[in-house]
């Protein structure tokens, strides 16, 4: 049951509990919202009287302004799940006292007002706190998935909390209902609980830190500003400003109607939680039937008008009968269009607006503009009622008039929608995946369609991309003219996306298309035919048979794209025999090894299509082949059959610059059942270096713990290149599965002695200085210079070099153990010119990083000259500066080639016949530059003693 | 013959390696061939396919444009450069005026290598960063002072 729950649902594993779990949440945020709401009205209605309700609106928008910015002030120093739990006991807290108030009679003349505002604040506070929360609980591509049903959550919290306020407000008294909003308030702080241990706690501060990252990158300027700069943000601002002001009148004559013919406070309150919970049932109806129905149909500005007529009908019936019914009438009509088909209207106004701008520019319009008309829709009904001394049902000419203007700019925010969809479209600033919404509206989608009729191939290529999944017959005589386009590739799409269309038959033309140069044009030709002879397998086996080897070779291909559209043809296809006999026909023309360069990387992808094992031998062949694109096709399809035959092939691959990148995925693509067989090659000193170096990468492509405990098996390498590979990978897994644990005490052993080496290097550096300034044969460097011979300044260039590799490893480690974007920001800012950057970066990273790390780390932060650093790798690791002997044997002796290579050089030239035994010994290295240089060295050390002789 | 290590003290003062660490030098010196050029002889011609850069070990090079010379490279300086990032044809002939030993990077060993070794990549970048960044400097300062009165 549950499983059949879960896929109708598309919820997947691990997903149900959350979903459940935040479900229930927002159900019982709501259906509590649902409850005190209607508690709110009325008991602020018959305590203090409708007259007052237009200030209430002023001083709802005047408070909730402050609270938002404290609370958004104070949510970014606090954790997400403590905050939602202080909130919500603070709720919990105020709503006991709250009922002690009611029961004890204690309320005075203020206490109306602050019960509003309280509730005022706890509908958007609670709200705010779920959806922050959501975010942090689901990934963007589950949210995609989920949040539609999260979303009817909440409107089935409103409809049970308005129907339970309604059933038991007569029974309990508004005041005792407050004890259900406790217990429903009780059980999110528990859900909370569970909902954080399971998964929003994992990965937070990494999310955190990733939302700061992202708003960085966004543009500086103040969001106000982007609004006035912008006509059609400005238009947008004041269509839902007026909208709010219309809603504050219309709550008004409703509430003011409501509460002069219903006297009992509790009456009262049942009668507005029942139809809180009836428009939410409307808003609903109106949601599922109408919404997708007249955008399509009326397209988004047309859809705009629905909500201000709605609230004309229902103005001009409470002008002509202030009753119930039509009191009733306004609020559903408002109730019922706002929260559906006028939300995604606006939702779909502010789509061409590129993205950056519209993240800025919304939260201003949601936030502040709503607020801010709330606040002047109060001030209109004070003026109204106060000074002009309007009656309820007059209050409706106020709203004809406000829905006049509305109309208006409605009307002018068609030619601006439209403007900017334009721009967007030319400037390619649309998201192609958020397009299929927005290409439902009928206005827009003729402007769009427009652009097809141009000559400009990447704008229709762009417009090709954005209605790509779009089925409308207004789009299909546009392509038709795109058949015969003279850019293959629009050719090729054009009929890919007829194929879905009844009315238009170019069947005339895609027979003539089957002669086309371009193979994908062939293919795509061939596949419109099958598709519209109404039997696929029937139609394709005619082109398989054709003499035409190209055509034959475009019907395999079609054939193994129908197959992985539609897997059921492949039951009525034998894909293997069909590939098996086309090779031979076409093998008795020409042998395999000749076959076009085109056709055999269309045979490799065919057999990744079927991901047959039959054709091993095959893709051996072709893993062996001269072309680079052949090679990629066969790498590919190696990785989709995983053949362990194929792993050999594969890994030599890795050496191949041109391909490494294909031959890693397609490893990759093995997962950890290779893991071994590559810990041995990375392993194996005979194995290229270039291999061997590619090969963590492979593993961390996988993401697993094996994967992860493989690459810390290396971490103890003493070839610096490798382990330095293995890091770099590690790294990878860090930034790609965040939720990944690392063994945090090995890598604290790692750092550290990687921290050691810093200070024994520069040990070495300092002596390599001082010897130069007290040997008077080393010429007197200029400034700026390094001192001493070439050699020694070769050496210490090269052991500078080796200092910042092993600063960059440190930093890099570091990131395994802390967020890894904010090392790396540190480490930018170390190796940075900028006196100040470097300070602040070395000052963030003593606040982050562990004590004992800090005692290692900083001195070598914050230190410039090597001299200084002497002192504390003496304290920390009993590090002396070396003599000069000891300091290059050090080198000559040491893992590093490269340093071995510099010192070599250097004793070679200082011919200093101390060092001979150890360069003798490695004139037979296997590194054949330290066997160059060892030679070269010897015969310098020779050639001297002999001249001593 | 230079050894591997003589080749990257070489490389070192190639002005469009100044940011690449010692150790790619190496790795570049693998690449390079030591050739030997005879007085007189041509190392390429104006309009030849520019598939290799030079640098002078010893001896000197002359390089000219429509028989005018526009320098003499001598030991340690490097012509050619611009072979190694685009296809345009050679802008000079380059003729040895003494006898002269040369190190040559091909093109496409170069590219290969840059492949493999990111540092490079990196290096050669920045290099070629810096010059635009002294250009543009440059362009600013000669606009400003023509704007100024």
């Amino acid at each position: 049951m549950g499983r059949i729950l879960r896929r109708i649902l598309d919820i997947r594993e691990q997903e149900g509990f959350k979903t459940l779990f935040m479900f229930s949440y927002i159900f019982l945020i709501i259906a509590s919202l649902m409850i005190v709401k209607p508690i709110r009205n009325s008991y602020v209605l018959t305590e203090i009287g409708i007259e007052k309700l237009p200030l209430m609106f002023v001083l709802v928008a005047v408070s909730s302004g402050a609270v938002v910015y404290l609370y958004a002030k104070f949510s970014r120093k606090i954790r997400l799940n403590y905050l939602i739990f202080f909130t919500s006991v603070i709720f919990i807290s105020t709503l006991l006292i709250f009922w002690g108030i009611f029961k004890l009679e204690l309320s005075g003349k203020w206490f109306p007002y602050v019960f509003y505002i309280w509730v005022s604040l706890y509908g958007v506070i609670s709200t705010t706190q779920f959806w922050l929360l959501a975010n942090y609980v689901f990934n963007a591509r589950e949210a995609k998935r989920l949040y539609g049903l999260i979303g009817a959550g909440a409107i089935a919290g409103g409809i049970f909390g308005g129907y339970l306020t309604n059933f038991l407000a007569p029974l309990l008294t508004s005041a005792n209902l407050l004890f259900i909003c406790v217990f429903f308030l009780c059980c999110t702080i528990i859900i909370l609980a569970a909902v954080w241990r399971n998964s929003a706690g994992y990965g937070y501060r990494e999310r955190i830190s990733a939302q700061k990252r992202a708003t960085k990158g966004e543009i500086s300027e103040n969001p106000f500003r982007l609004i006035l700069r912008s006509s059609h943000l400005k238009l947008l601002a004041w269509l839902v400003g007026i909208g709010v002001v219309v809603a504050n009148l219309v709550d008004y004559q409703y509430s003011a109607v409501a509460s002069e013919i219903i006297r009992d406070p509790n009456e009262l309150t049942a009668f507005f939680g029942f139809w809180l919970s009836n428009l939410s049932i409307a808003s609903l109806f109106i949601q599922v039937l109408l919404t997708g129905r007249v955008l399509k149909s009326m397209g988004v500005i047309k859809s705009l008008f629905f909500l201000p007529l709605g609230i004309l009908v229902g103005a001009v019936a409470v002008m002509a009968n202030p009753a119930l019914w039509s009191a009733i009438l306004i609020k559903v009509s408002e109730g019922g269009f706002k929260q559906s088909i006028n939300k995604a209207g606006l939702e779909l106004l502010i789509m061409p607006i590129p993205a950056l701008v519209k993240n800025r520019a919304k939260s201003i319009i949601d936030v502040f503009v709503d607020n801010l008309a709330t606040g002047i829709g109060g001030i209109i009904l004070i003026i109204l009622i106060s000074v002009a001394g309007l009656a309820v049902k007059e209050i409706s000419i106020a709203i004809i008039i406000l829905l006049m203007i509305w109309g208006y700019l409605v009307v002018k925010m068609r030619a601006e929608y439209v403007n900017s969809f334009r721009k967007a479209i030319e400037k390619r600033t649309i998201n192609i995946d958020d397009q299929s919404v927005n290409l439902n509206d009928a206005s827009l989608l003729e402007s769009v369609l427009e652009n097809l009729k141009g000559d400009n191939d990447r704008q229709i290529l762009h417009i090709l991309d954005l209605i790509e999944n779009v089925t409308d017959d207004r789009i299909a005589p546009y392509l038709q003219n795109l058949v015969d386009y003279p850019l293959p590739e629009i050719r090729a799409r054009a009929l890919r996306m007829l194929s879905r269309y009844e009315k238009i038959d170019v069947r005339e033309s895609a027979k003539k298309l089957i002669g086309d140069n371009n193979q994908e044009v062939k293919i795509e030709a061939i596949r419109y035919l099958c598709v519209k002879s109404g039997d696929i397998s029937s139609a394709l086996k005619i082109y398989l048979g054709s003499e035409n080897p190209h055509i034959r070779a475009a019907a395999v291909m079609c054939a193994a794209r129908e197959i992985k559209d539609d897997p059921g043809i492949a039951s009525r296809f034998d894909m293997t025999s069909t590939l098996r006999e086309f090779l031979e026909s076409v093998k008795k023309e020409t042998d395999f090894k000749h076959f076009r360069k085109s056709l055999k990387i269309n045979i490799a992808e065919f057999i990744t299509t079927i991901e047959s094992k039959e054709f091993n031998q095959l893709i051996n062949e072709l893993l062996e082949d001269d072309s680079i694109d052949v090679l990629k096709a066969a790498i590919k399809s190696a990785g989709a059959i995983k053949a362990r035959e194929f792993v050999k092939p594969l890994v030599w691959h890795l050496k191949n610059s041109e391909v490494a990148v294909y031959a890693r995925e397609a490893l990759a693509e093995f997962g950890d059942d290779i893991l071994e067989t590559l810990k041995e090659y990375f392993r194996d000193p005979a194995a290229e270096m270039k291999i061997r170096q590619r090969i963590p990468k492979v593993i961390a492509l996988n993401g697993s713990k094996k994967a992860i405990t493989a690459l810390y098996e290396f971490l103890s390498l003493k070839d610096y290149q490798l382990r330095y590979q293995v890091i770099k990978a590690l790294n990878m897994i860090r930034i790609n599965y965040p939720l990944m644990k690392f063994n945090q005490r090995l890598l604290g052993k790692v750092i550290l002695a990687e921290i050691e080496d810093y200070y024994r290097l520069n040990t070495v550096l300092f002596m390599l200085n001082q010897n130069a300034y007290r040997t008077s044969v080393y010429f007197l460097p200029g400034p700026g210079q390094l001192h001493g011979s070439r050699a020694r300044r070769l050496l210490i260039r090269a052991i500078q070099e080796k200092m910042d590799r092993a600063q960059e490893i440190i930093f890099r480690l570091l990131g395994l153990r802390y967020d890894a974007h904010d090392i790396y920001n540190a480490y930018l800012g170390i190796t940075s010119n900028q006196q100040s950057l470097r300070a602040n970066a070395v000052e963030f990273i003593d606040n982050i990083i562990s004590l004992d790390l800090k005692k290692h780390l900083i001195p070598m932060l914050d230190t410039f000259t090597t001299g200084s650093l002497l002192e504390p790798g003496e304290k920390l690791f009993r590090l002396e500066v070396p003599t000069e002997k000891y300091g290059i044997s050090l080198l000559i002796n040491g893992l590093d080639n490269w340093l071995k290579i510099c010192a070599l050089y250097f004793v070679g030239e200082l011919k200093n016949d101390a060092y001979l035994d150890s360069v003798n010994e490695l004139r037979n290295n296997m590194d054949r530059v330290v066997a160059e240089t060892a030679e070269y060295a010897f015969g310098r050390i020779e050639g001297k003693e002999r001249r001593n002789g | 013959m230079l050894t591997t290590i003589e080749k990257v003290i070489f490389l070192q003062d190639v002005d469009i390696f100044e940011y690449t660490s010692t150790e790619d030098l190496s790795y570049i010196a693998a690449i390079t061939t030591e050739m030997e050029i005879k007085k007189n002889d041509i190392v390429y011609n104006e309009g030849d396919i520019s598939d290799a850069m030079y640098m002078i070990i010893d001896g000197a090079v002359s390089l000219r444009r429509k028989g005018a010379e526009v320098m003499e490279g001598k030991v340690k300086d490097v012509f050619g450069t611009w072979a190694l990032f685009d296809d345009e044809p050679r802008v000079v002939t380059a003729r040895a005026v003494e006898d002269c030993r040369l190190l040559r990077i091909l093109k496409e060993d170069f590219v290969e290598l840059l492949g493999d070794h990111v540092g490079i990549t990196q290096g050669v970048l920045k290099k070629m960063v810096k010059r635009l960044r002294s250009l543009v400097g440059t362009v600013g300062k000669e606009t400003d002072s023509r704007s100024s009165p």
